[in-house]
């Protein structure tokens, strides 16, 4: 997150907040006219908030909180005033022209001017409104000509490469290599934007690795993608030419990159290999990745093009992780419900825990509950940073909003190291949650629990996982999912 | 906000975003007056509550001439369907930098 504004529900706060609203996305990179229509965006519901929201009390506050990743911004409003319903005040025009009552103009404008506009209903925990704008850059195509983003590298050349590691002057190659490899079809847009990666470099959002032949044509690359909320990174980005592929080049790759993230004090690497096939999880298990998690219908089918296959449902991931560093013994409170595999995830990854009892009957206060919403791949991540008494009536008010903004599943991350996690999981699976896995180091580099809502039906058949681990925590998945949902197998 | 002002007229300069408070304050100067003069060279935004008020002028019969309203303003009017019911060409000041007829 990069900013957070607390703001008294007074009318003196409106151009304050739409200001800084628009001079935020100006240096974010929004264009001028982008930041403007999200200004415009804030104002209309600081408005809003401010007239209706806390209508008895002078000191109510609301919350706005600024984030940004290369391809959006996402601007969320977050106030625990009185109950409210978007869709019960549209904006009717000819009401409007006749009588003059201009009642959801303010939302019907909020809604055209971002690209997504979505309302949570936390129930208790508060409401949320969460406008989001793609940050518009070049695209790859648009920079070169198509001579240029065809033309093939010779496919001959033996053991002339060079692996270097990646410089700002790179970011143009990238976008080149990624779209002679896959089309339009990479499921990272930001890849095709030179401007976007470089950006990424110089906010040392991410580190990677550049393979060229010894003429200098980019071949391969392979990047690492730091956590913003832990001292891990994901392994997320490769690519390597058709013509120069079993030549283990990425083999090389991943070497050096374990190699930067060890010298960088990274605690650990981990990767989201896809279960269409099998391939990236035995790269990985070649490097000692472990398998954790399996997140169902992570992605959207439509993004799977790179090897020619129709799949026919959302595609799933394995999480695969490598510890980097010794890392202190883990004081975990386990849920009865899944200890034997937690532990033996932990015993794989060669990670000490200190299992504790938990003491407590109910967690007591309100629960402090962060969504994160990834609306290319359609998931929601929910973490919870603070159990409370309420969580179950949280997610049992949001679960609806979200399902209705088609998200294919939800995340839940249930802290290890809070004793509530061992009491909380049996009302979760009440609510139709499942398991997923252990996300180690994964948020302030506490261990946590991860559970999962797919929204959408899947055929456990079609999802393929290549390790010993790995099968066990998908067959605990599997029975699941058929217990609460499947009637037959 | 600088404004002068004569029995039935008033002309403002606003110095800033025209939005919800920004409308009231105009409201109240403007109060019983029936031709009004707003110049938004300074400001960046126009929300939906300066519009509401702008439209609910015109319906009381009050002439309303706006000087350099910012691009975005246009973008409002066309979302909430007001640019086909309202005279432009009467609304804005010809003499504006940022005339609608210059906006692609």
């Amino acid at each position: 997150m990069d900013a957070q504004l607390t703001l008294k529900a007074r009318p003196t706060v409106i151009g304050s907040a739409s200001d800084f609203t628009y001079k935020w996305a100006v240096n974010i990179g929004l264009t001028q006219i982008d930041a403007t229509r999200l200004a415009l965006a804030v104002d209309e519901l600081v408005a809003d908030i401010v007239q209706f929201a806390y209508p008895h009390d002078e000191e109510g506050t609301f919350d706005i909180l600024f984030r940004h990743d290369m391809s959006r911004v996402e601007v969320t409003l977050f106030e625990t005033g009185e109950p409210f319903d978007p869709d019960r005040h549209p904006y009717d025009r000819d009401r409007a022209m006749i009588t003059g009552n201009f009642e959801g103009a303010g939302l019907e404008l909020v809604r055209h001017l971002v690209d997504d506009f979505i309302f949570l209903n936390k129930g208790k925990g508060g409401k949320e409104f969460r406008l989001s704008k793609e940050i518009v850059s070049e695209h790859i195509v648009d920079i070169l000509p198509e001579s240029e983003l065809r033309r093939n590298e010779p496919a001959t050349l033996q053991g002339g490469y060079v692996l270097s590691p990646l410089k700002l002057e790179d970011a143009e190659d990238i976008a080149k290599l990624i779209y002679r490899n896959y089309g339009y079809s990479y499921p990272k847009e930001e890849l095709y934007h030179p401007k976007k990666i470089e950006l990424a470099m110089v906010r040392k959002e991410k580190f990677g690795v550049m393979v060229r032949t010894s003429a200098g044509e980019p071949v391969g690359y392979f990047a690492v993608m730091r956590s913003t909320d832990s001292m891990i990174g994901e392994v997320g980005e490769a690519v390597v030419s058709p013509q120069h592929r079993r030549r283990g080049l990425m083999k090389r790759m991943l070497e050096a990159l374990i190699e930067m993230a060890q010298s960088s004090d990274m605690y650990a690497l981990f990767g989201q290999a896809i279960t269409v096939h099998t391939i990236s999880q035995q790269v990985n298990q070649h490097f000692n990745f472990v398998s954790c998690a399996l997140l169902l219908a992570e992605a959207p089918p439509v993004r799977f093009r790179a090897i020619n296959e129709e799949y026919p449902q959302a595609l799933s991931e394995m999480i695969e992780m490598r510890i980097l560093q010794p890392i202190d013994i883990r004081k975990v409170y386990l849920p009865g419900r899944y200890k034997t595999i937690l532990r033996k995830i932990y015993r794989q990854l060669g990670l000490t825990i200190s299992e504790q009892k938990p003491n407590l009957e109910r967690p007591a206060g309100s629960t402090l509950l962060d969504v994160d919403i990834d609306y290319e791949d359609q998931t929601a991540d929910l973490i919870v940073r603070r159990y409370g008494n309420d969580l179950t009536i949280i997610l049992d008010e949001l679960l609806p909003s979200l399902r209705e903004k088609s998200c294919n599943a939800v995340y839940l991350d249930l802290p290890l190291h809070s004793q509530e996690t061992a009491i909380v999981v049996d009302e979760l699976h009440e609510l139709g949650f499942i398991f997923s896995g252990l996300m180690p180091l994964m948020h302030r580099s506490q261990d946590y629990l991860r559970m999962q809502l797919p929204f959408t039906r899947l055929d456990m058949d079609l999802i393929h996982v290549w390790s010993e681990l790995g099968k066990a925590i998908k067959d605990l998945i599997t029975e699941e999912l058929y217990a609460l949902y499947y009637v037959e197998k | 906000m600088h404004y002068t002002t004569s029995k039935n007229s008033i002309d403002i300069q606003l110095d800033k975003d025209f939005n919800l408070v920004a409308a009231q304050q105009i409201d109240v100067l403007v109060g019983s007056k029936n031709n009004i003069r707003l110049d938004l060279t300074q400001a960046r935004l126009v929300d939906s509550e300066a519009v509401a008020m702008l439209h609910r002028y015109m319906l009381e019969g009050r002439r309303v001439i706006l000087k350099n309203p910012p691009k975005i303003f246009y973008e409002v009017i066309r979302i909430l369907g007001l640019h086909t019911q309202w005279n432009l060409d009467e609304l804005i000041d010809p003499s504006s930098d940022r005339h609608y007829s210059q906006i692609k």
